[in-house]
């Protein structure tokens, strides 16, 4: 069983360097031939056209996409994903560090929570299937899911800050923003937005359960709901539950877009799209292509999580 | 059936919502006594077994009766006492599907364990040892290895009968009751796990209620019979009293209507020698590849063997059967003259139907697959799923569209006449319709295009004792009418036994016997169909 874990993991891992260098390549060449150009912003728009030629072959974009590409991504391996153009000429390791400790801890929260809850509402409305109360919990969390995040944290920043003010309407501070009452909005919003969908995704799954025959068995045998709901219920619900928290935890990075613009948090969402509008192209490249291997990384991690959950995986392949 | 009886069940009448789908049922149970409780499909077999153990559905109430066990009446306790010292401790039920009864991811022995931690007071540290023991006493030979394993890695027999040790040999319970508990197995299994679990049931004086729609096997193993009819009890008495004098008119008619070896529906001819085939089939292979992990790489390390090397020939107006167990390369067989094989088939061999022109020899074929429910389309109509093949291969004379409507109305009601279905049924879904009639829909589907050869996989296994003649004698009204071939594979005996103008017997995807079924099963040479034959309960014949 081990050993087959590991071959199974092993395997998955040795299509990364595949995934990375299609994945490399697109989101370079998108880039770099999407319309704009990054010496308008360095230059300035009055600068002469030598001065823009100068600037062009000091960055090295004269030189032929493939090189460019080839150069890149062999100081990108080394960990240096060069300097940003717009805050000039500092390392964009740097800059996405300090944004990712302002970014990474908020979403994290706020997923755990809205995943937490979800578990919880959806569960509870198995139980209550039927009812008013199961009525109530969905259509009310689904509320949370029609408005946008970025509607929701605009209702949330009127209510609590402007017209109670019980809490600030900005975020405070850098990183440390997150242990201020300036955090419970923006976790609020993000958490919200991504209940609803796992909450139903739980009903279902669990409603599912409730009718399979070993369900039946385990009440047949005198067990307690309590038992069976843990020990059978909330146990096979936990495989499927698994291959959606990927795309869970994907719409609270998605929310956070709206939630750091607004609610003016210095993360790395905020700071992503500010890079594209200012044309950063070393930001952007390493935004996508950091993002994009850490999906693949998580999905493998959870298809592992599963394989070493569900024990009649390796029957089935 | 004296006072004192360990189970008395008075006036029971169950309901759900405004239908009540148990009316007045009455019955004892002595200790130690195999009742069998059968009925078809809806009779409320199952509803009477949940009442008594309460657990009904949610939305089902028992308005009337009294379920009463030695001296407590079992519907007037508390849940909670229900719970801990009657279900499962005192009565336990085992289930149809098997495999399923276990939690699937959790190894069997842990949940024996549990049955035992639950109701018996067995220390910690020798709950393993108990769990092992009592798969050994399901002769279920590597039991420490199966202790660890899940459910999925256990065959349906050992499976069912891990489940009766897990449900009534750890617990030891007054009474047990088997819901359609063998249903789903082979016959030669069948008999197996139901003689174990006989056995088990008379060694600990455990009564036994046996709830199944096989009247055949009530007769063979039940003391007395209780047969349900639309909720209500049509017959109560001796089983050997009720089927060989059955006094109800409805015990009469299924005992009348069952498929039976001994009693042809038709006239059997074996096809002479020189009439033309309607399909040959030359040592026909269907492997499925085997990969084995070796270093880092998956590579191929042989073949499962489906279909191994069959070779028959289907007269033009015969009809075939094919009989076998589950695994056996039936239903392969099917998909392969069919062409309808999953994509990592490997098919080798000949497949021939001499009468069709390559390019439409599949218009000469109709296929009637099993589970005819999950094949009906939900969202379509009996229309538009009778008429799919016209469609697809356009088989209209008309060129406008609207003549192209009016001709498939008038086809579809022209199939609906011939399956004995009504016109009216054409603008349905097929959830509405009852099984039956949905095999009958799936007959007409593949009737559509008019094929001379129909194959037909278990027509008849999800049907009801007295249903399945009457399409058995559809079938063979049609090969009447319309000259069709047909191919019936079946697992019931009696069925093909009945029609078929000669019988092949599949074992491992081989061809093990053939011959006219009244040779085959009266007289069978292989082993295996030997075991097979002597495996299926013989229907009860009553002294009329």
């Amino acid at each position: 069983m081990r050993s087959e874990v590991a071959f199974y993991a092993l395997r998955r891992l040795a299509v990364f360097p595949v995934y990375f260098l299609v994945f490399s390549l697109l989101i370079f060449f998108v880039v770099m031939y999407a319309p704009g150009d990054p010496i308008d912003i360095i230059a300035g728009p009055t600068a002469s056209e030598e001065t823009r030629q100068l600037i062009r072959e000091q960055y090295g974009f004269d030189r032929p996409l493939y090189e460019q590409y080839f150069s890149y991504m062999g100081d990108f391996l080394q960990g240096d994903f060069g300097d940003s153009l717009r805050f000039q000429d500092r390392p964009v390791a740097e800059l996405l560090w300090e944004r990712i400790q302002v970014s990474a801890p908020l979403g994290l929260v706020a997923s755990v929570i809205g995943v937490f809850l979800g578990i919880l509402v959806g569960l509870f409305a198995t139980f209550k299937r039927g009812t008013w109360i199961d009525t109530l919990l969905l259509s009310g969390f689904l509320v949370f899911a029609a408005i946008p995040s970025l509607l929701l944290i605009q209702f949330f920043i009127l209510l609590f800050s402007l017209k109670l003010g019980w809490l600030p309407a900005g975020w405070q501070g850098g990183w440390e923003g997150i242990f201020t009452t300036s955090a419970i909005i923006p976790i609020l919003t993000l958490s919200l937005v991504g209940v609803i969908g796992m909450a139903r995704f739980v009903r279902t799954i669990t409603l599912g359960i409730m009718d399979e025959q070993y369900v039946r068995t385990a009440k047949a045998k005198g067990l307690h709901p309590s038992k069976i709901a843990t020990r059978y219920v909330l146990r096979n619900a936990w495989l499927p539950l698994m291959t959606v928290l990927v795309p869970i935890f994907f719409t609270f990075f998605e929310g956070s877009f709206f939630v750091e613009q607004i609610y003016g948090i210095p993360g790395l969402a905020r700071f992503t799209i500010d890079s594209v509008f200012g044309r950063d192209y070393p930001v952007i490249l390493a935004v996508g292509i950091i993002g994009s291997m850490l999906s693949i990384f998580i999905i493998l991690v959870v298809d592992i999580l599963y394989f070493l959950a569900d024990p009649r995986i390796s029957l089935k392949r | 059936m004296g006072k004192d009886a360990l189970l008395k069940v008075r006036g029971l009448t169950v309901a759900f919502g405004e239908k009540t789908v148990l009316k007045d049922v009455s019955f004892n149970l002595e200790r130690g006594e195999i009742l069998g409780l059968v009925g078809e499909s809806g009779s409320g077999k199952s509803m009477t077994a949940s009442a008594i153990c309460r657990l009904l559905p949610e939305k089902a109430r028992v308005r009337a009766g009294l379920v009463i066990f030695e001296d407590t009446n079992l519907l007037y306790i508390s849940e909670k006492d229900m719970r801990n010292n009657y279900r499962g401790k005192r009565i336990s039920m085992v289930f149809q599907d098997a495999v399923g009864t276990f939690n699937p991811v959790v190894p069997v022995g842990k949940q024996i364990e549990e049955m035992l931690t639950l109701h018996s007071s067995i220390p910690r540290k020798r709950l393993r040892e108990e769990a092992e023991k009592l798969l050994e006493q399901a002769y279920i030979s590597d039991y420490s290895e199966k202790y660890k394993s899940i459910a999925a890695f256990l065959s349906g027999g050992q499976a069912q009968r891990a489940s009766i040790a897990m449900m009534a040999l750890a617990t030891k319970p007054d009474i047990l009751i088997a819901d359609e508990a063998t249903t789903a197995l082979d016959a030669t299994v069948q008999a197996q796990v139901l003689d174990f679990m006989v056995a088990k049931v008379r060694e600990n004086n455990i009564s036994l209620i046996l709830i199944t729609h096989d009247f055949g096997l009530v007769s063979r193993y039940a003391d007395n019979v209780v047969v349900l009819k639309d909720g209500e009890v049509a017959e109560y008495g001796n089983a050997k009293d009720v089927f060989s004098r059955p006094k109800s008119e409805f015990v009469r008619n299924v005992l009348r209507d069952l498929p039976r070896m001994d009693r042809p529906l038709r006239e059997k001819r074996i096809p002479e020698a020189g009439t033309s085939n309607a399909l040959v089939l030359e040592n026909v292979r269907v492997d499925y590849p085997v990969y084995k992990r070796k270093g880092l790489f998956q590579r191929r390390s042989g073949s499962l063997k489906a279909v191994d090397g069959v070779s028959f020939s289907v007269g033009r107006r015969e009809i075939f059967g094919i009989v076998g167990e589950s695994g056996s390369g039936k239903t392969t067989l099917m998909r392969a003259i069919l062409d309808v094989l999953p994509p990592n088939a490997e098919l080798s061999g000949n497949i021939n139907i001499p009468l069709a022109d390559d390019s439409i020899a599949r218009r000469f074929l109709g296929g009637v697959p099993q589970a005819s429910r999950q094949s009906l389309t939900p969202r379509m109509r009996i229309r538009d799923l009778i008429a799919e093949g016209l469609d697809i291969q356009n088989l209209y004379e008309s060129t406008s569209a609207k003549g192209r409507d009016r001709e498939k109305t008038e086809r579809v009601a022209e199939l609906l006449l011939s399956v004995g279905s009504p016109l009216e049924r054409m603008w349905d879904y097929p959830a509405r319709l009852s099984g039956g009639e949905q095999q009958r829909i799936a007959i007409a589907r593949a009737l559509a295009t008019n094929p001379q050869l129909l194959i037909l996989d278990e027509p008849t296994a999800s049907l009801d004792a007295s249903r399945k003649n009457i399409i058995m004698e559809l079938l063979v009204r049609l090969h009447d009418e319309m000259g069709l071939a047909l191919i019936i594979i079946s697992h019931e005996l009696s069925t093909i036994a009945s029609v078929c103008d000669r019988v092949a017997v599949m074992k491992e995807g081989k061809v093990v016997e053939m011959g006219p079924p009244e040779l085959v099963f009266g007289n069978p040479e292989h082993p295996y169909t030997k075991k097979l034959v002597s495996s299926v309960p013989i229907p009860p014949k009553p002294v009329v």
